[in-house]
C-alpha cells in the first residue's frame, strides 16, 4: 500500500460520515452530545498482514480473529459537539511489511475550547486476521483480544483486560485494570500492580502472574512452568502438574490454596504461618515431602510469610 | 518604570487600554524583567480561557425569581400610605437638592474661616494626597454553576506517563519497605547483592528513553523487589 493510499484511509477513518455498522461496544458509558461511526477496511499488500498495533487512550478496543486477509476497523467517535467531535482523530499507518498501526490522538492548539477527556470518547472494533500478532495499549478504557492465533501484548492504565480463545503467547500488562484470561493456548505473562486476576484453562508451556496488590484465581491451568506471586493478595490454583515441571506459588500476605490433579510424582516444599497438607505424603530432604510415584517430579514451592497454605492433592489416575 | 509600575498597569496593558507612551515603557519592562513578563504570560493565558468560555445563560428560574420579588414589592407598595409614597416619590429628587445645600454651607463656612486665617498668617499651600477611587463592586448576577474544564482532554493525555510513573514508583516504594522487614532474614551478600541489583534497575528506569521502554523498566525493578519479597528464588536472583 502507497503512503498516499494511506494517507487517505487516514483521512477518511479521520472525518467520514456514519456508516451502518454496529456500535463497537454497547457498554460504553453514555455521553450527550453528537457521534460519528466509521468503517475502514485495510487490504494486504505484498506482505500478508503480520501484526496490528494498536494505541488508543481515549475509549476501548476490541480486537478480533476472522478468516479474511485484511483489516476492519470500525471507529466510534463521541463529543459534546461538534467542534469536539472534529479533534479527535484515528490515524492508519499500514506498512507494506505487513504490519499495521492504528492510533487514536486529539488536536490541541489554544484556540481549541477545552473538553474534559471524559467528555469525549474513541471506541474502536478490530477485525484482525487469526495469525496476525496484537500489540494493544490503551488507559482506562476496556483492551479485548478474542480469537486470535498469533497472541499478543496488552497493555492499559486502569482499564480491564480480557482474552479469550487466543492462541500463541500473550503478555498482559496493566497498572489497575482487571485482567481475566480464558483458553491461552500458549506461554502467559500477566503482570498487574492493584488488580486481580483470573485465570481459566491456561494451556502452554509457562505461565507467569504476579500482582502486587490483588488477588490471582486460577484454574484448569496445564503449563510446565507455572509462577503465581502476589505482595498482599490471595492465591488460589487449580491445575495439572506436569513431569518435570515446577510451580512457585508465593505471597507475603495472602492466603494460598492450591489443588493439584495429577498422576505423576510431586515433590513439594511449603512455608507459611500455617499450612494444611495433603495426607499421605512421604518426607524427604530439605523439609519437604513427595506424593506418588515416577520418574520426574514436578517440583512445587509454595511459600507466605504470613498468610496461611492449604495444598490438596487429586490423583487423577491416568496417564 | 519598575516591577511595581509595571504590575499595577499590568490589566490595562493587556486590555489595550494604556496609551501609547506608557504602553510602551511597561512593554519595555516585561521584555527586561522575566518575573513580570511571566505573570504578564499568566494573565493573557488566563484571559484567554476566560474570553473562549462559553456565553453562560441564565437559567429559566433565575428571570422567574427576579419577577416574583418584583410582584411583591408592587404588592407592598399598594398597601403604603399616601405620605409614605409622596415621600418616596420625591425623595431621590431632595437628596442632591439637599446635598447642595449643605455643601453650599460649609463652603460659606470654610471660607469665612480661611479669610479669618489668612488675616493672621500666611497658609501654606497642601498637594491633597493621592486616593484610588474604587468602584462600587458591580451588583453580582447569582447564575448557575458551570462545569469548568479543568483540563483539556489534550493535556489530560499527555499526564498519563507521569500518572503511570507515580504509581510504579508508589508500588516500588512500598516493595522496598517491605524488603528492609525482610532483610535481617537475608545473609550479608544477599542483601549487598539486592541494593546492588536495585540500584541498577533503578538506573534502567531513570535511563529509559521513552514511556514504554521506562514501564518495562519500573516492571523488571518491581519484578525482582516483589521476588525478593516473597522469598521466591532470592538465591537465584542475586
Amino acid at each position: 500500500m502507497t503512503a498516499r493510499a494511506a494517507l487517505a484511509l487516514a483521512a477518511l477513518l479521520a472525518a467520514a460520515p456514519a456508516v451502518a455498522i454496529a456500535g463497537p461496544d454497547a457498554g460504553a458509558p453514555p455521553i450527550d452530545g453528537v457521534f460519528e461511526r466509521a468503517r475502514v477496511e485495510v487490504a494486504p499488500g505484498k506482505h500478508p498482514i503480520h501484526a496490528v498495533t494498536i494505541e488508543n487512550a481515549l475509549g476501548d478496543v476490541r480486537v478480533e480473529g476472522h478468516d479474511g486477509k485484511g483489516v476492519v476497523i470500525l471507529a466510534m467517535k463521541r463529543a459534546p459537539d461538534d467542534a469536539a467531535l472534529d479533534r479527535l482523530r484515528v490515524s492508519l499507518v499500514p506498512d507494506p511489511d505487513g504490519a499495521v498501526r492504528i492510533v487514536t490522538a486529539v488536536d490541541g492548539g489554544r484556540e481549541a475550547v477545552p473538553v474534559a477527556r471524559s467528555a469525549v470518547r474513541i471506541d474502536l472494533v478490530i477485525q484482525a486476521p487469526r495469525d496476525a500478532r496484537v500489540i494493544g495499549r490503551v488507559e482506562d478504557g476496556k483492551l479485548v483480544l478474542v480469537n486470535m492465533d498469533a497472541g499478543g501484548e496488552l497493555d492499559t492504565g486502569g482499564g480491564a483486560i480480557t482474552v479469550e480463545n487466543v492462541s500463541g503467547s500473550v503478555t498482559t500488562r496493566s497498572l489497575a485494570g482487571a485482567q481475566s484470561l480464558q483458553q491461552v493456548f500458549g506461554s502467559v505473562d500477566a503482570e498487574a500492580l492493584d488488580a486481580n486476576l483470573t485465570l481459566d484453562t491456561i494451556r502452554g508451556d509457562r505461565l507467569t502472574a504476579a500482582v502486587h496488590d490483588g488477588r490471582i484465581d486460577s484454574r484448569r491451568v496445564k503449563s510446565r512452568s507455572v509462577e503465581l506471586r502476589s505482595t498482599r493478595g490471595n492465591i488460589t490454583f487449580d491445575g495439572d502438574a506436569t513431569p518435570g515441571g515446577q510451580l512457585v506459588i508465593a505471597s507475603l500476605r495472602g492466603d494460598i490454596a492450591v489443588t493439584i490433579r495429577t498422576f505423576a510424582r510431586v515433590q513439594i516444599h511449603t512455608s507459611g504461618a500455617h499450612v494444611v497438607a495433603a495426607a499421605g505424603g512421604r518426607p524427604i530432604d530439605g523439609g519437604g515431602m513427595e506424593y506418588g510415584t515416577g520418574p520426574r517430579p514436578t517440583a512445587i514451592e509454595l511459600r507466605s510469610r504470613f498468610g496461611d497454605i492449604q495444598f490438596a492433592l487429586v490423583e487423577t489416575g491416568t496417564r | 518604570m519598575n516591577c511595581q509600575g509595571a504590575t499595577e498597569r499590568l490589566t490595562a496593558y493587556l486590555d489595550g487600554d494604556l496609551d501609547p507612551t506608557t504602553a510602551s515603557a511597561v512593554r519595555g519592562h516585561l521584555r527586561s524583567c522575566p518575573d513580570c513578563n511571566a505573570i504578564a504570560t499568566e494573565h493573557a493565558r488566563l484571559r484567554d480561557a476566560l474570553t473562549s468560555l462559553p456565553p453562560v445563560e441564565p437559567p429559566p428560574a433565575l428571570w422567574a425569581g427576579v419577577m416574583a420579588q418584583l410582584g411583591a414589592a408592587e404588592v407592598a407598595d399598594s398597601r403604603r400610605s399616601g405620605l409614605a409614597l409622596w415621600w418616596q416619590r420625591w425623595m431621590p429628587r431632595l437628596v442632591p437638592v439637599a446635598g447642595v445645600a449643605a455643601a453650599a454651607l460649609v463652603a460659606v463656612g470654610v471660607k469665612t474661616v480661611i479669610d479669618g486665617r489668612r488675616e493672621a498668617a500666611p497658609v501654606a499651600m497642601v498637594e491633597p494626597a493621592p486616593t484610588r477611587v474604587e468602584p462600587a463592586p458591580a451588583p453580582v448576577t447569582p447564575v448557575a454553576p458551570v462545569a469548568p474544564v479543568a483540563m483539556d482532554v489534550a493535556e489530560d493525555l499527555a499526564g498519563d506517563a507521569a500518572r503511570a510513573d507515580r504509581a510504579y514508583a508508589a508500588a516500588v516504594d512500598d516493595l522496598m519497605a517491605l524488603a528492609e522487614e525482610a532483610r535481617p532474614t537475608w545473609s550479608t551478600a544477599q542483601a549487598q547483592q539486592f541494593a546492588a541489583r536495585v540500584t541498577v534497575l533503578r538506573a534502567a528506569v531513570a535511563a529509559a528513553a521513552d514511556d514504554h521502554a521506562r514501564a518495562r523498566a519500573w516492571q523488571s525493578l518491581i519484578d525482582f523487589t516483589q521476588r525478593a519479597v516473597v522469598g521466591v528464588r532470592v538465591a537465584e536472583a542475586q
